[in-house]
């Protein structure tokens, strides 16, 4: 019998885009980016950060200001929406570790930027996505904790000293853990192994089914646990569409009818067509996790991360369920 | 309202734990309301046993107590902050920096009651109330002419309640005759309530709060206003209920009590 949860829906700490809109276009309009808004808030997404990849200051700057705009103009939007994630720019441009992004736009980590940025999210940014072992890398995330804005280390070739002195200077979490890194790495010390082993930082990790196999699921449930483990979805302007060949985040990539976004010329996947709420039902059907656990990595542990209280999520346009066979529902 | 009976205490008791178990699940970061005093001594340990067998998991449940007395501390063994801890806290994986009850040291008892207002404000509203009653038919310290709009404040204990009260305390004459309330409105305020009662000796006093007149005298008659409240009565304290038959009819055949019964 499935039992019909008091829980608004689900937390995602990292969205770029949705319903054919891709936050991190020079195109992004503020109709557009409501309406990939709307569409995710009613498909289980109670709140998400959005989130900007990669790229020219210039570019950053607009679409900050469309984030922000669209949240003045769109107050039931604002309240599901309680920040902004900035997956860069300071992160590492080797290939493997840039994944997706473009390697042009990287660059290393720098206060000023970081203030301009800042400024331009209206005091928005909540979430950042650095490389630890980068010069400076520290320094600016110290200052960032301090301007209130949470540290996430990702897109990375660190390693386990590189994530210590992160942890060390306030980081907090772990960017999609076992992605964006190249395929061949040292045996030991890689991001991977050190983040896992880093207790210090949670562990954002993207359970579509396809960017992580299932037994690196499985270890992840069992050597980090549900109090660590924090579901986000990485959904890409692909998600929420039927299967294509589409332009994202400044690549033409494939999106399988099984839900894999990728693409074939880099071979690197490209975010994930999946929402949430899908997402849950993956880890849902691996068995490992108790109910209790799944609302932990889907619902608390990312809104503890920003240091958000429940309360403060809104209900979405619907009422969400969880039935031992069928998983998470939406009616 | 809806009133169920149960065969005896313990299976009333069990039942209740059951209620706030199944919105437990349905939301872990539940705000529940308590209460003290023997009846629901049973209650906390079905819950206590739920969470060592099942693991019914209070690690995110934020708690709000009904009462407690003013002018002793959280330390005495009178206190309810002392009894909560014993009773519950203390054996269930509930963070400790959760549970609240009213501060009955503070300085300013005044600011005190409007800080815990606030309190359960800030956190959204007591989502499941528990309930017990007095043997005059007050609920929280609403002793008779409690406003049935009042809010949470200092009240003065009538002579009957410090006498059942204060056979608790190892020394009667350290039983406070003043404690800090949530009014009657604050209780209407919580969006579910379950009221358990038990024993014989509230069987007068129950009939008269769920099927007498709404009356200051009788705070739990307040009850009859809210629109999600459940009573769970035993056997012995359901014998001067007049509508018996219809309550075990509707908890017969009513689905949302089949998987109680």
């Amino acid at each position: 019998m499935p039992t019909r949860l008091q829980i608004p829906g689900f937390v995602d700490l990292q969205v770029n885009g949705f319903a054919g809109v891709d936050f991190s276009s020079g195109t992004l309009t503020e109709a557009a980016f409501r309406h990939a808004g709307h569409a995710l808030l009613a498909r289980g997404t109670a709140a998400f950060l959005p989130t900007l990849i990669t790229g020219p200051e210039p570019l950053l700057r607009r679409n900050l200001g469309v984030f922000c705009a669209a949240l003045r103009h769109d107050p039931t939007l604002a309240r599901h929406i309680p920040g902004f994630h900035l997956e860069g720019p300071f992160i590492s441009g080797a290939a493997g570790a840039v994944g997706a992004h473009d390697p042009s736009a990287v660059r290393p980590p720098d206060l000023a930027c970081f203030e301009r940025l800042a400024g331009w999210a209206e005091g928005r940014l909540r979430l950042l996505t650095l490389a630890a072992e980068l010069p400076g890398a520290a320094e600016l995330c110290r200052h960032a904790c301090r301007r209130g804005v949470v540290v996430a280390c990702g897109h990375q070739l660190a390693g386990s000293a590189d994530l210590a002195r992160l942890a060390e200077a306030g980081a907090a979490a772990l960017t999609h853990l076992g992605n964006g890194m190249p395929n061949r790495v040292h045996r030991h010390d890689n991001p991977l192994l050190a983040g896992l082993a880093e207790t210090r930082l949670k562990i954002l990790f993207i359970p579509d089914g396809h960017h992580l196999p299932r037994h690196v699921l499985e270890l992840f449930a069992r050597a980090a646990g549900p109090h660590r483990l924090i579901a986000t979805s990485d959904a890409s302007p692909a998600a929420g569409l039927p299967p294509g060949i589409y332009h994202v985040l400044g690549n033409r990539v494939v999106l399988e009818p099984d839900g894999r976004l990728h693409n074939p010329r880099r071979r690197c996947l490209v975010g994930s067509s999946a929402t949430l709420l899908a997402c849950m039902n993956v880890l849902h059907g691996l068995g490992l996790f108790a109910p209790e656990d799944l609302l932990r990595i889907g619902f608390y542990n990312p809104l503890a991360l920003l240091g958000l209280a429940p309360e403060t999520v809104p209900h979405g346009p619907y009422r969400l369920s969880l039935d031992p066979a069928a998983g998470f529902t939406l009616s | 309202m809806e009133l169920v009976i149960q065969p005896d205490a313990d299976s009333a008791a069990r039942l209740v734990a059951l209620l706030i178990a199944k919105a437990l699940r349905e939301k872990p970061h539940l705000v529940l309301g308590l209460a003290t005093g023997r009846t629901m001594e049973r209650v906390y340990a079905h819950l206590v046993r739920m969470h060592k067998e099942q693991g019914l998991d209070f690690s995110l449940c934020r708690t709000f107590n009904l009462d407690e007395y003013i002018g002793i501390p959280a330390s005495h063994p009178g206190s309810y902050r002392f009894y909560m801890n014993r009773h519950l806290f203390s054996q269930i994986n509930i963070d400790p920096r959760n549970t609240f009850l009213p501060d009955g040291m503070a300085c300013d008892t005044q600011s005190a009651c409007r800080h815990y207002e606030e309190l359960i404000a800030e956190f959204g509203g007591i989502d499941l109330q528990l309930l017990g009653i007095g043997a005059d038919g007050h609920i929280g310290f609403n002793e008779s002419l409690s406003a049935l709009r009042s809010r949470t404040r200092e009240k003065a204990l009538a002579p009957s309640t410090i006498a059942v009260n204060r056979t608790l305390f190892d020394n009667p004459a350290e039983m406070p005759s003043r404690a800090i309330t949530m009014g009657v409105g604050t209780i209407l305020d919580a969006s579910n309530i379950i009221l358990l009662v038990t024993g014989s000796t509230k069987a007068e006093i129950i009939a008269k709060a769920v099927e007498g007149p709404i009356t200051s005298m009788v705070s739990a008659t307040a009850l009859q206003l809210h629109p999600r409240c459940r009573v769970v009565v035993d056997e012995h304290a359901a014998t001067r209920l007049q509508a018996q038959e219809y309550y075990r009819w509707i908890f017969a055949t009513e689905p949302e009590w089949a998987e109680y019964r």
